[in-house]
């Protein structure tokens, strides 16, 4: 029998769902209305105190992600990854193909760093522009990227919201993300660019002169680009090495971040008035909805509920929650999809959960770019087509997202099974 | 619920405008380098002339006007260059 607290704490999670995806109301304050209702409800049905609930939130998992964003923003503003872009188009020589791939390679790499919408901005302002002066269409350019940049960075602790907050619960540091995870978003990578390749090579254009241009132009200070790249290459090395610190990937984050601020001369309020603080709070609201639905036992049912399905099988809980967590990214918000998935893998009785954490990591980010609706980094790129004079149909940016959504979560299956030998 | 549509139109539209202007700001930066070099400048009403505001505002838009400015500015380059070359002679 479900008891009516049950009931109620799921229709206020759906009720924060669905304001969210109809952004009906900004996303932020959809996931902390959810958090009041769930406050209110939870402290009258005695399911948790006042201080139970304020442990809902992962403050290092908040520091993370803020720590995270300065060190970017400061690097973002030296134009740093606006060289790499420009370098990325020179190098191709005029050549549509070589364009092709090179941006895609591009935008999964700086996708890597750059939130997905920072990216698609970048990426598709740097190929509109070069394809106005080549006239080239910019449609495949612009697709291709979204969808790239989607996928980049599902291989890291800190490439998307949605692995870090896997990769503090499930306890896999930067290392193990790199050493489990990064052989498939390789493969990933090669065979996505292929596909939207073979899709688009037609609608590329034909080979001209390419102008001449420096690169580095587009930088104004140069002594800041410098010193931005030097820290992220620090902050890279510290995130290999803090496990055996005894410290967490927040504190590496923290400390470069201040030393970001303190070295780079950015006026500081300019930066954190750039930090993603929707998605932060939007984060700690949605702790309070998943904390308390957790307290009522239903998220421990769920865990049994996909136990038994798999029939204690390790391989068929792994596919079902690639599947799953995939499936349901492209209508939900990954950050969503990871912090309601976290506490039913908690939950699984399965001694190595290894496999599943990964498995979660790939479709909560593979699941992002299947629909124009599935992320906001499909929206932008629509949006830049617009802009560009082209209009790109719902159906259209549908198929191609589908097949190269589907295309990697059979890859993702096949690598999981091969790479932790379950076959 | 009109008024919430509204609301909720309206902050679609204008989230939307504003990555937008993201976007054509981040397309100038490319263009820059890229593209053709341009530059703007702004000129005021000269003194004395302030009843031809109209006149003055149409410039903006006129073919011939635009193309004796380009003359000028061939003929500042042309000079500087000639400059340039007396210099290093």
């Amino acid at each position: 029998m479900i008891e009516a607290s049950t009931i109620v704490f799921v229709l206020i999670y759906m009720l924060t769902i669905l304001l969210a995806a109809t952004e009906m109301t900004a996303l932020s304050v959809s996931a902390l209305i959810g958090a009041l209702l769930s406050l209110w409800f939870g402290l009258n049905y005695n399911l948790f105190t006042y201080n139970e609930a304020l442990a809902f939130v992962d403050i290092k998992l908040l520091a993370l992600i803020l720590g995270v964003s300065i060190v970017v923003e400061v690097a973002e503003r030296s134009g740093l990854f606006h060289v790499l872009a420009l370098y990325a188009i020179k190098l191709t020589g005029g050549s549509p193909h070589r364009l092709f791939f090179s941006m895609c390679f591009t935008a999964a790499a700086v996708s890597l760093f750059l939130s997905d919408t920072t990216a698609i901005l970048l990426i598709a302002a740097a190929t509109g522009t070069i394809a106005r002066i080549m006239k080239y269409n910019p449609k495949p350019y612009f697709v291709s990227a979204a969808i790239m940049i989607n996928l980049g960075g599902s291989s890291t602790l800190i490439g998307s919201v949605g692995n870090m907050i896997i990769g503090f619960s499930s306890g896999l540091s930067f290392t193990d993300f790199i050493q489990y995870l990064t052989p498939c978003e390789v493969l990933l990578w090669l065979l996505t660019s292929l596909a939207l390749y073979l899709y688009y090579r037609d609608q590329l254009g034909e080979k001209k002169e390419p102008p001449t241009y420096n690169p580095w132009e587009v930088v104004r200070d140069r002594g800041l680009l410098y010193k931005s790249t030097i820290i992220l290459i620090l902050f890279i090395l510290l995130l290999l090495q803090y496990d055996k610190w005894n410290i967490g990937p927040e504190a590496v984050a923290l400390g470069c971040a201040v030393l970001a601020l303190a070295v780079s001369g950015v006026d500081p309020a300019e930066v954190f008035r750039r930090v993603d603080w929707e998605t932060i709070f939007f984060i700690a609201g949605f702790f309070f909805i998943v904390g308390s639905i957790e307290k009522t036992g239903i998220l421990a049912a769920a865990s049994k509920g996909i136990f038994d399905l798999a029939r204690g099988d390790l391989l068929t809980a792994m596919v079902l929650t690639l599947w799953s967590s995939g499936v349901v990214s492209t209508v939900v918000s990954n950050i969503a999809v990871a912090l309601t998935f976290v506490p039913i893998i908690q939950g699984l009785q399965i001694i190595d959960k290894t496999p599943i954490w990964s498995a979660l990591v790939l479709g909560t980010n593979l699941g992002g770019a299947a629909t124009p609706l599935s992320g906001a980094v499909c929206v932008m790129a629509i949006g830049a087509l617009k802009r560009e004079g082209i209009k790109l149909s719902f159906h259209e940016f549908t198929k191609i997202g589908f097949i190269t959504t589907f295309i990697q979560l059979i890859v993702s299956t096949l690598y999981l099974i091969i790479r932790f030998g379950l076959w | 619920m009109v008024i919430l549509e509204m609301t909720k139109l309206r902050d679609l539209l204008t989230k939307k405008r504003q990555r937008m202007e993201e976007y054509e700001e981040e397309c100038r930066e490319f263009e820059k380098v890229m593209g053709k070099p341009k530059i703007e400048i702004t000129v005021e009403i000269p003194e004395g002339m302030e009843d031809m505001r109209e006149e003055f505002m149409n410039l903006e838009g006129e073919q011939r006007f635009k193309e004796e400015v380009e003359e000028l500015v061939k003929k500042r380059l042309r000079e500087s260059q000639k400059k340039k070359r007396n210099k290093a002679t």
